[in-house]
């Protein structure tokens, strides 16, 4: 009874958010397509790419999490035979799942990219896709750790430049020609700073889902 | 640790601080098949004791055990049978009433849909009304449709009828006294509405300031509490009694307020000189205010 | 029965009272004559909205009074007295003529006055129908 219930609830928030994940996967997918032409269209390409990622997983994070606070309806879910803790936990679960679907769909599309005959020359830039997209799910990981914890709005906000700040000082150390052009290669290649960027993002997100449960697992009140 | 599953739910010694109040050493039960009405005023601890039973938050000390179930321990396990509508819940914003109604058939065996058919009609709601739709009492009455088509061992009501218009809250009397023929499945409520409490309950506990001023079954609260209208000619002093509860003079009336009334005070007032001239008995309401009344004057003193 | 009974918060009765009358007055009429079963507690209590203790106080006390009957396991009943009606009757006119008394007092009316008032009110209205 009890796995039901919160498989139930981890359903319903994948139902709320379905317009979401989709938009945020065509999204993503369209600027992927729109890569392929000419330099314009990769860096349009390139920006909306990012955004979907991003955008789409901030909203998702913030959505599911604050909006059932703000429409009371957190108390109707606590009233269901699930303990404060299951519950709280469906909701990490659902954020990650509706999050990672369209992360995996996007990661996947992207990598497979750098596989293509066209991208050959290029290919070692696969490894910088990898760290990208891994960057965004530690990010992610990150804004799902602090939502677990704190339960205003206004942490939330700055939870949110936090994450931006965090965003573009990532791409700008990324984008620097030292760390880029190693990777222009046909063969693909780990760099010193691509092992350890790859590295500590595996990092932040194991301890984020450790340590969000943890957080959760201790919560005595919950309302 | 006893799990007593004759007993809808019990509260020993509980306590819970919260910064600007606390509930203090809480002692509270209510047998299997009986209905409790909780008074008390705003901010009194009503909501507080309600959602300590559902193991939404937890106490600082006692314990508490609802349907056999240690809580908040086994709080998934007690929640089977709880029903739960509190006048600050909503439902899920994006979804329909019919879409709640499948979600918790899906949760709950003993879901009634003939019945949840019937309570439609008698709450005036369409299923397939979405809930952003719907006005408070709309999605107030959708929450009862699904409390009460569960069939719950136990329903617990927080402030049920504040938001419902008169007919609705004819149709939510009728249903909760449908759920008495059943003596196994108990209802507690808070209410502003004592008449309503007055009528329906088996058992009424009053709360004030984090205290629970008197608990005690209905009839006893009715039987024992009185007010009496006496003449008291010049020069008459009335006898002290440790159970006046009130007494105002004038110049010459006096009305003598008391919780523990028997013939017998009447012998003794008029021993004194005084006349009875009138004996009422008193509305939960009243007595209701005269407890809080008495009860802050004790705590202060 | 099928007559619904009629429980008023704004009557000054208690609640309690009020249920015991008004069974007391289906047996003083006939509607209810010995023998015949009435709801269980929790039925009656879920016909008529009031709590399951007020129905069962009154149960209790008309049981002390010898005009109901609760068989356990089976329900409870008329009791199978057969001069019951007479009884309520009797009961019913003595509580009106206590009430007239009482008010005859509060108004100083003297005995006979009280006497004429009653004759007054049987040459007007036979049937005591108003």
């Amino acid at each position: 009874m009890k796995s039901s219930v919160f498989w139930a609830l981890v359903r319903k928030d994948l139902y709320v958010l379905r317009g979401f994940m989709l938009v945020g996967t065509v999204v993503g997918l369209a600027a992927l397509f729109s890569m392929r032409f000419g330099r314009a269209g990769f860096a349009i390409g390139g920006i909306l790419f990012l955004t979907a990622n991003v955008a789409s997983g901030i909203f998702i994070a913030m959505y599911s999490l604050l909006t059932e606070r703000k429409d009371h309806s957190r108390l109707f879910a606590l009233s269901l035979p699930i303990s404060g803790f299951k519950h709280d936990l469906a909701k990490l679960v659902s954020g990650y799942l509706s999050f990672g679907i369209p992360w995996t769909v996007l990661t996947v599309a992207g990598l497979a990219s750098f596989l293509t005959p066209e991208a050959a020359p290029e290919r070692g830039m696969i490894i910088y896709g990898l760290v990208l997209q891994m960057f965004v799910m530690a990010l992610f990981s990150f804004v799902l750790l602090w939502l677990s914890i704190v339960s205003s709005e206004t942490w939330a906000g700055l939870m949110i430049l936090i994450a931006n700040i965090g965003f573009s000082l990532f791409m700008v150390t990324f984008n620097q020609p030292e760390i880029v052009r190693p990777l222009r290669t046909p063969e693909i290649n780990w760099t010193p700073f691509t092992v350890g960027m790859f590295g500590g993002e595996l990092v932040v997100i194991a301890l984020s889902v450790g340590l969000a449960i943890l957080a959760l697992s201790r919560r005595r009140d919950h309302i | 640790m006893t799990h007593d599953p004759s007993q809808a739910f019990s509260l020993r010694g509980v306590s819970k601080a919260f910064r600007y109040f606390r509930l203090e050493d809480l002692n509270l039960e209510l047998p299997l098949g009986q209905i409790m009405g909780l008074v008390g005023p705003n901010g009194a601890g009503k909501s507080t004791t309600i959602r300590l039973l559902m193991g939404l938050i937890a106490p600082e000390a006692g314990t508490i055990e609802v349907l056999g179930h240690h809580v908040p321990d086994e709080v998934a396990a007690a929640k089977a049978g709880i029903a739960f509508v509190s006048d600050d819940m909503r439902l899920f914003g994006g979804a329909t009433l019919a879409w709640h109604m499948r979600f918790v058939a899906s949760i709950y065996p003993e879901w009634d849909e003939s019945y949840a058919r019937m309570l439609l009609k008698h709450f005036n709601l369409r299923a397939e009304q979405g809930m952003r739709g719907m006005s408070r009492g709309e999605q107030i009455k959708a929450l009862l449709l699904l409390a009460l088509a569960r069939r719950p061992r136990l329903l617990i009501l927080d402030e049920p009828t504040s938001g419902l218009d008169p007919v609705a809250r004819h149709e939510l009397l009728s249903e909760l006294m449908q759920i008495v023929r059943d003596d196994s499945r108990s209802i507690l409520f808070s209410s502003h509405n004592t008449q309503d409490v007055e009528r329906i309950s088996d058992q009424i506990a009053f709360i004030d300031r984090g205290r629970l001023v008197d608990a005690r079954d209905k009839e006893s609260f009715l039987e024992r509490w009185r007010r009496i209208s006496l003449d008291v000619p010049a020069g008459v002093t009335l006898p002290r009694f440790k159970d006046t509860v009130d007494l105002t003079l004038g110049e010459r009336l006096a009305t003598l307020t008391t919780d523990r009334y028997e013939p017998a005070l009447h012998g003794l007032l008029e021993a004194s000189g005084a006349r009875v001239t009138d004996v009422q008995r008193m509305s939960l309401e009243e007595i209701f205010v005269a407890s809080v009344m008495r009860s802050r004057a004790e705590v202060q003193s | 029965m099928h007559s619904p009974f009629v429980i008023s918060q704004n009557d000054p009765r208690p609640l309690y009272q009020q249920v015991k009358d008004q069974l007391r007055h289906r047996v003083a009429i006939g509607v209810l004559k010995p023998g015949d079963e009435i709801p269980s507690i929790r039925q009656l209590a879920a016909d008529i909205r009031v709590s399951v203790i007020t129905i069962k106080r009154a149960y209790l006390e008309l049981e002390m009074e010898g005009v109901i009957q609760t068989r356990q396991g089976r329900g409870s009943f008329v009791s199978d007295n057969a001069q019951l009606g007479d009884t309520m009757k009797e009961q019913e006119l003595e509580g009106h003529l206590r009430s007239a008394v009482q008010t005859a007092l509060l108004m100083n009316l003297s005995e006979d006055e009280l006497i004429e008032r009653l004759r007054e009110v049987r040459r007007k209205d036979p049937q005591g129908r108003s």
